[in-house]
């Protein structure tokens, strides 16, 4: 499904990533951790085609996408939510969730002067669905910057959820909540998200890993230390090491 | 060639008193990165209030020196507090919009001040023709490039020799730094306005009786030279603001040469929008540029 | 009976509506624009070519100014496409003092009736006579340019009910989000940019046969600053928003005695004050939100 050769990314003088190798299957949840500044989201943004990695090569399904903006890879059937939530603010919660529809395919003419929000669209529909599917629906007719902060992570989830992507990448999707929150979270992921798509999990939190991820890698000073069963990875020396030195 | 040299001597001699108004611009820019559009027609009413007290009180230069430089301190206080202080800090856009359209009110100000189209302005420097060669320079334009000098030097010892010229620095090259190391950002901004609107008024001055005549256009010009300056060298840097005034002048001063009043004013502009196009952040300032798209697509 | 200043004022409002409508269209794309006098500029000088010089109907020089101002603003849009935030906005600027400059240098002169007429650089362009030589009343061309004013209220609002219109919006607000929606925000910039000139081009080819003279200085940036103020005083939510500005501007203010020689000051004063308290207008997409689900719930009551 994804695959990750080598890639390195340098920042001026930092070098953020040397030579990552990742190979997510498909149909699974991958969990990367790792601590502060071990190259995370600089991973996630190569992925998703907000940087371009400086060596290396992504295979999505097999295809060379390194050089591929980020819009084109969002048509590849690549979402994302972000740590640090982007939603339209000046929408409401369901505008925010068509709006992911409509690049899904590349609009031509006639999609592009359609009405945005006409009863009976399909994309109004699937936008319904997403909200239902994070319990959001009641809330749909909001304005987004009313939601509390766990909602808007719901709703970064809704919106890269609704064009159904292969490949789904959340970034600290339990960022900043509390343990209920969070185990509420982790649940609707585990049930509602995960079953039937291939996903990257991006987490602080090891209850959400070890209840969510079938595999583990982790990063740290932009480097893989470690990779493989999320139990037995967790108890490795170095992984210890990174977290508690 | 010999034209082309005279041009050029002109041009550095005019470019120093853009390179004065750029620098205005340029260290606001640099401690809140905003733009303060107003600059120019702030000074205007500064010159402005100095004329009227020639023309209604007292001939003694001195006097309109003090007069101007202080209407344009308040006015740049004005300025201050209505469009950056009372802004979000975040709303850059905001606060440009908000100084453009506060030049519209100072603007009318002084028509209400003086409603004629032209007035006198006190001549501050005997005009001769000095021969250097095959060269010549005028007087004034000679003090004019020396006083600048000197304003420069003050302005250096100010930034670099003193505390409160380090705070300015402080947060001109990390705001948030400064925050934390105890500099109340606010007090920096107003410091900086004041400053800027001393140098900006002096400025004016200079340009003015260099000239000794000032019109209400001077604060479309005084603003449009100085932000040309200032992008072509660079966006909150301080020798790229010298830099790019005396780019500027020496642009003018030949596109005026060979082809007239207008031809002088496009080629300014198209300078300028070549210049955003190719390297927004101007000769030397494109790390700030590099600072802003980074703090923006931080993701 | 409605006297022929009252329908200079009015006329005056409609045509620079549409400049305000210019504005607005990329202010909500998130670009601060103050450079669409040009546009109104260009369109004005090329409509009122094509009818006094080259004896095109009017409808043709309206089109013919207009998507002349189109192709000038998709070719800056398309320049500018790396650059944001104040530097777009001070690069547009530069390229409308450019155009206004050129125009002091535009001489364009032929024999007509024994009359050399056309644009002459700094003396303007006068005898722009299409109304007069047409028996076209003030009332009448008053109604013209509502009608067109009207046309493009209609579209804008098709628009902004649309996912083109949505993708306006999502530009305006965060470009990068946009882009990872799978959408190009190149494509939908210059769109904007080509939509924004068009519009203004109408306005300034109207401009120019209603005032029958028009000189390079009327297209300074003072033009273009009013047209940004109008949509942030009335609002960014609606297209509604602008109209309100121009009504505030121009049909309250400048007919009011009291302000008369104050004007500026009054304005210049409301705009601060305005970014401060209400930074996106009195309709701002919110309130609009509001005021929509208000009316929908009123409705089916």
């Amino acid at each position: 499904m994804l695959e990750l050769q080598a890639v390195g990314k340098t920042f001026g003088e930092l070098q953020a990533l040397h030579g990552i190798d990742l190979h997510v299957r498909r149909g699974t949840v991958s969990g990367l951790i790792g601590p502060n500044g071990s190259g995370k989201t600089t991973l996630v943004n190569i992925i998703t085609g907000i940087y371009a990695p400086d060596s290396g090569r992504v295979l999505l399904d097999g295809k060379d996408v390194s050089r591929a903006s980020a819009d084109q890879i969002t048509r590849l059937g690549v979402s994302r939510s972000f740590q640090n939530i982007r939603i339209f603010n000046r929408m409401s919660v369901l505008e925010n969730v068509i709006a992911a529809l409509i690049g899904h395919h590349k609009p031509g003419l006639a999609t592009l002067l359609g009405r945005a929000k006409r009863i009976g669209d399909p994309r109004v529909t699937a936008a319904r669905r997403a909200l239902e599917t994070v319990g959001l629906l009641e809330q749909g007719d909001l304005f987004a910057n009313e939601l509390p902060l766990p909602l808007r992570r719901r709703l970064e989830i809704a919106r890269a959820l609704a064009c159904d992507p292969k490949f789904l990448v959340l970034d600290e999707p339990a960022g900043g909540m509390t343990p209920a929150e969070t185990a509420s979270i982790s649940e609707l992921i585990r049930s509602r998200i995960a079953p039937g798509r291939t996903c990257v999990v991006i987490e602080h939190k090891m209850d959400l890993i070890s209840h969510v991820c079938e595999h583990l890698c982790v990063l740290n000073h932009g480097e893989k230390i470690a990779e493989g069963d999320p139990r037995s990875v967790v108890n490795q020396p170095e992984v210890i090491e990174a977290y508690l030195g | 060639m010999t034209d082309f040299l005279q041009n050029c001597i002109d041009g550095v001699m005019f470019g120093s008193g853009y390179a004065l108004l750029a620098l205005g611009f340029t260290l606001v820019f640099g401690v809140m990165k905003r733009l303060n559009l107003s600059f120019g027609p702030s000074i205007m009413l500064g010159a402005y209030a100095g004329t009227w007290v020639y023309l209604n009180f007292s001939q003694n230069v001195l006097l309109v020196v003090l007069v101007t430089v202080m209407i344009t301190v308040a006015v740049g206080i004005y300025v201050e507090r209505l469009c950056f202080w009372a802004v979000r800090r975040d709303a850059t856009i905001a606060s440009m919009v908000s100084s453009f359209v506060i030049w519209m009110q100072l603007e009318e100000v002084a028509m209400h001040l003086l409603p004629e189209r032209t007035y006198p302005f006190p001549a501050f420097f005997t005009s001769t023709v000095i021969d250097i060669g095959p060269f010549f320079v005028r007087s004034e334009h000679i003090s004019m490039f020396l006083l600048t000098l000197v304003l420069l030097a003050l302005l250096h010892l100010f930034l670099f020799r003193t505390r409160p010229g380090l705070a300015v620095r402080a947060v001109s090259d990390n705001p948030l730094a400064s925050r934390y190391m105890g500099i109340n950002s606010s007090n920096v901004l107003f410091l900086a306005f004041a400053v800027v609107s001393v140098l900006g008024g002096l400025a004016g001055f200079l340009i003015l009786s260099a000239d000794s005549q000032v019109t209400p256009f001077f604060g479309l010009w005084a603003t449009f030279k100085g932000l040309i300056a200032m992008m072509l060298g660079g966006m909150g840097s301080l020798p790229g603001a010298i830099l790019g005034g005396l780019l500027l002048g020496v642009v003018e001063a030949n596109a005026f040469w060979y082809g007239g009043p207008v031809v002088r004013d496009i080629s300014a502009y198209l300078l300028l929008f070549m210049m955003l196009i190719v390297r927004p952040g101007g000769l030397v300032g494109q790390r700030i540029v590099a600072q802003q798209q980074a703090a923006y697509e931080r993701v | 009976m409605l006297n022929d200043y009252l329908l200079t004022v009015i006329s005056n409002i409609g045509m620079i509506s549409l400049i305000a409508l210019s504005a607005y269209l990329l202010l909500i794309s998130g670009e601060i624009s103050f450079g669409q006098q040009a546009y109104f500029g260009i369109s004005a000088y090329a409509g009122a070519i094509a009818t006094t010089l080259w004896g095109w109907p009017l409808w043709l020089a309206l089109l013919f100014g207009s998507s002349l101002a189109a192709l000038a603003a998709g070719f800056v849009g398309l320049l500018t496409l790396r650059i944001s935030g104040l530097y777009f906005s001070i690069a547009t600027l530069a390229f409308a003092e450019m155009v206004r400059l050129s125009l002091f240098k535009l001489s364009y002169q032929l024999e007509i009736d024994g009359e050399l007429i056309g644009p002459n650089g700094a003396e303007g362009f006068g005898e722009i006579r299409w109304i007069f030589d047409n028996d076209v009343s003030v009332l009448e061309y008053t109604l013209l340019i509502y009608g067109i004013l009207l046309l493009v209220l209609f579209c804008l609002v098709l628009i902004e009910r649309s996912r083109l219109g949505m993708i306006f919006r999502m530009l305006g607000q965060d470009p990068l989000l946009t882009r990872i929606q799978g959408l190009n925000p190149v494509r939908y910039k210059v769109t904007a940019a080509i939509l924004a000139g068009f519009i203004a081009g109408l306005g300034g080819t109207l401009y120019a046969h209603s005032f029958t003279y028009i000189e390079p200085q009327i297209f300074n940036v003072m033009l273009g600053v009013h047209a940004l103020a109008y949509g942030l005083i009335g609002g960014l939510g609606t297209v509604l928003g602008p109209l309100i500005g121009v009504a505030i501007d121009i049909g309250f203010l400048e007919s009011v005695r009291v302000f008369q020689g104050y004007r500026m000051i009054v304005f210049g004063g409301l705009v601060a004050l305005m970014l401060i308290f209400m930074p996106r207008g009195i309709l701002d997409e919110n309130r609009v939100y509001r005021l929509k689900n208000l009316a929908q719930r009123w409705f089916r009551a």
